[in-house]
């Protein structure tokens, strides 16, 4: 399958601080690919270097084969970019105003560019807000004008920084039903989120970045399947002084009064460390076991579980 | 240069943005106008001879227009791409497949438009007090159009170099307005001591008020040639500095 973007090495530096630390992954044409990470790992910049928003330090980035900074209006055509920031809309111009010289920017004539707007209004139920002034605007209204906005010119590939903030329940789910429909039409999705329910519902692929690193890079079902998040946490009464070397030896950790236990596919290691906090002289009062979801797995490979 | 119709589109939301603003961006310069021409021509004016054979009024017309049309080019490039970084929405333009050149010819239109609407604004003012000047109209054109695409650029240069609204208000007061005012605006050079007629020889300024009186007045303080040559010069280099910002991400791209 086509290449939709390629990202190769790249690395960016805001003066002393390493942004992002010579990442490299591929994205297919047609493929929803998520991007998840804490706040400040390097999932904006990754999306700006592809965009053309930030120079980049070094390494290179590619769409459809043409290099983002050498052929950038070749790239940038073939993009629609949701930023995260609401407040970078263009305050001068109405609703419509918005998509029709957006849609202007990439080519359209006005005629057609109009009716383009038009219709996203229309699909996005926005048509009666069209010469609203975007100041008077509620923060979803923005976020959905601002999907519009990234989808007027009719790009092949959709990149959007947290595109669900903000949004109610309804009006998320109505914006994955759209997102899958796009992608259904051999467009390609690049998505960051902070709902890890949302990738896992949506991404075919999963790339996790942490501290400028891709720690994790595979399809969604294989992370989980992969890293197995099982886990079981066992809660004592009485305080939890120093783990005994064979429940060190299982990977068991420990928070206040309760011990989690990774299990890693390993369903002996339950009885082991059971028998290890019997003997420890603990007092077991309840046994919890969490489902293996991607965001365990996204919260363990950052480390903020 | 191959999206015309999105330099066509950013052109026309630059001249878009000031209009709904048009109480601020044309009607203020006409105010100050009217109160330049009132006070130091109609009042003051009276006191003071005839240059050249031309009217004390007459002579300040052209410097008035050039002033209000400098300010007005200068306001909207540099307010325009100032407010754009500052919220953000420049993304639009950095993701868009825009040529540089484009984007900055874009942005010139419509300082170029606001300037050249206040211009006749104030032409028409300046009837009132003296009639409608015109020894060439070529001449009148081409300069007023050639002042307001080098203060576009200008406004463009500042408004990336700045980091907060007040570097752009520094500029003007402590730049553009002290050079427009040494330019010959309100007075003829000649009536000044030799050494400041020396130093207002280096101001740009002086060239382009005075190529543009001659094309008001058929009066000009130097030759014509020279105030061609200087004003096509800081185009070239202004355009140059400009397109490169651009190209480099100078305080644009992070």
């Amino acid at each position: 399958m086509k290449t939709a973007i390629s990202i190769q090495n790249l690395v960016k530096n805001y003066d002393s601080v390493e942004a992002v630390k010579g990442i490299s992954f591929d994205i297919k044409k047609g493929e929803f690919f998520g991007l998840l990470g804490p706040n400040g790992a390097g999932k904006t910049t990754t999306i700006n270097a592809i965009t053309g928003l930030v120079n980049i330090s070094s390494g290179q980035v590619k769409v459809f084969g043409h290099d983002v900074i050498k052929d950038y209006r070749e790239t940038r055509k073939r993009i629609g970019l949701s930023q995260q920031d609401l407040m970078s809309l263009d305050r001068f111009l109405s609703i419509e105003g918005i998509l029709t010289y957006q849609a202007g920017y990439f080519g359209i004539r006005k005629y057609e560019a109009q009716k383009r707007a038009e219709e996203l209004l229309e699909h996005f139920d926005m048509a009666s807000k069209k010469n609203v002034d975007i100041r008077k605007l509620s923060g979803g209204m923005k976020r959905r004008l601002s999907i519009a906005k990234a989808l007027v010119h009719d790009p092949d590939i959709l990149i959007l920084d947290e595109p669900t903030a903000g949004l109610d329940v309804e009006l998320r789910v109505d914006m994955w039903r759209d997102l899958r429909k796009f992608v259904k039409e051999g467009k390609t999705v690049l998505l960051t989120t902070h709902y890890i329910e949302e990738a896992e519902r949506l991404c075919k692929r999963v790339g996790i970045i942490d501290h400028g690193q891709l720690i994790e890079l595979d399809t969604t079902k294989n992370l989980v399947d992969k890293l197995s998040a099982q886990r079981i946490t066992v809660v004592v009464s009485g305080t939890i002084g120093r783990l005994s070397a064979p429940l060190k030896k299982l990977g068991v950790s420990v928070k206040r009064n309760r011990m989690r236990i990774y299990i890693d596919g390993d369903y002996s290691k339950v009885g082991k460390a059971l028998y290890e906090i019997e003997k420890m002289g603990l007092k077991i009062i309840e046994i919890r076991t969490a489902e293996n979801r991607l965001e365990n797995v996204f919260l363990r490979l950052t480390g903020h579980e | 240069m191959n999206n015309l119709t999105g330099l066509s589109a950013l052109a026309r939301r630059e001249i878009k943005r000031f209009l709904n603003i048009y109480g601020d961006t044309l009607v203020t310069p006409l105010i100050s106008s009217l109160l330049y021409l009132f006070i130091f021509g109609y009042s003051i004016g009276k006191l003071v001879p005839s240059f050249s054979g031309i009217s004390y009024m007459e002579f300040i017309i052209p410097g008035i227009i050039m002033m209000s049309v400098i300010q007005s080019s200068y306001a909207n490039t540099s307010f325009s791409i100032f407010i754009s970084k500052w919220a953000g929405n420049i993304a639009d333009l950095l993701t868009a497949p825009l040529s540089y050149m484009e984007i900055v010819i874009a942005i010139t239109i419509g300082g170029v438009t606001r300037g050249l609407l206040v211009a006749a604004g104030v032409y028409l003012v300046s009837a009132f007090f003296a009639g409608f000047l015109m020894y060439s109209f070529l001449h009148t054109f081409v300069f007023l159009a050639l002042i307001t695409i080098v203060f576009s650029l200008a406004g463009i240069v500042v408004a990336i170099v700045s980091d907060d609204f007040e570097h752009l208000t520094v500029f003007n007061a402590f730049i553009l307005t002290p050079l427009v005012f040494m330019g010959g605006v309100f007075h003829p050079v000649n009536i000044l001591p030799p050494l400041f007629q020396k130093i207002t020889m280096l101001n740009p300024l002086f060239y382009m008020v005075s190529g543009f009186r001659y094309g008001l007045t058929g009066v000009a303080e130097t030759s014509v040639l020279s105030s061609f040559l200087v004003l096509v010069a800081f185009i070239v280099v202004l355009f140059v500095t400009v397109v490169t910002m651009f190209k480099r991400g100078y305080k644009l791209r992070t």
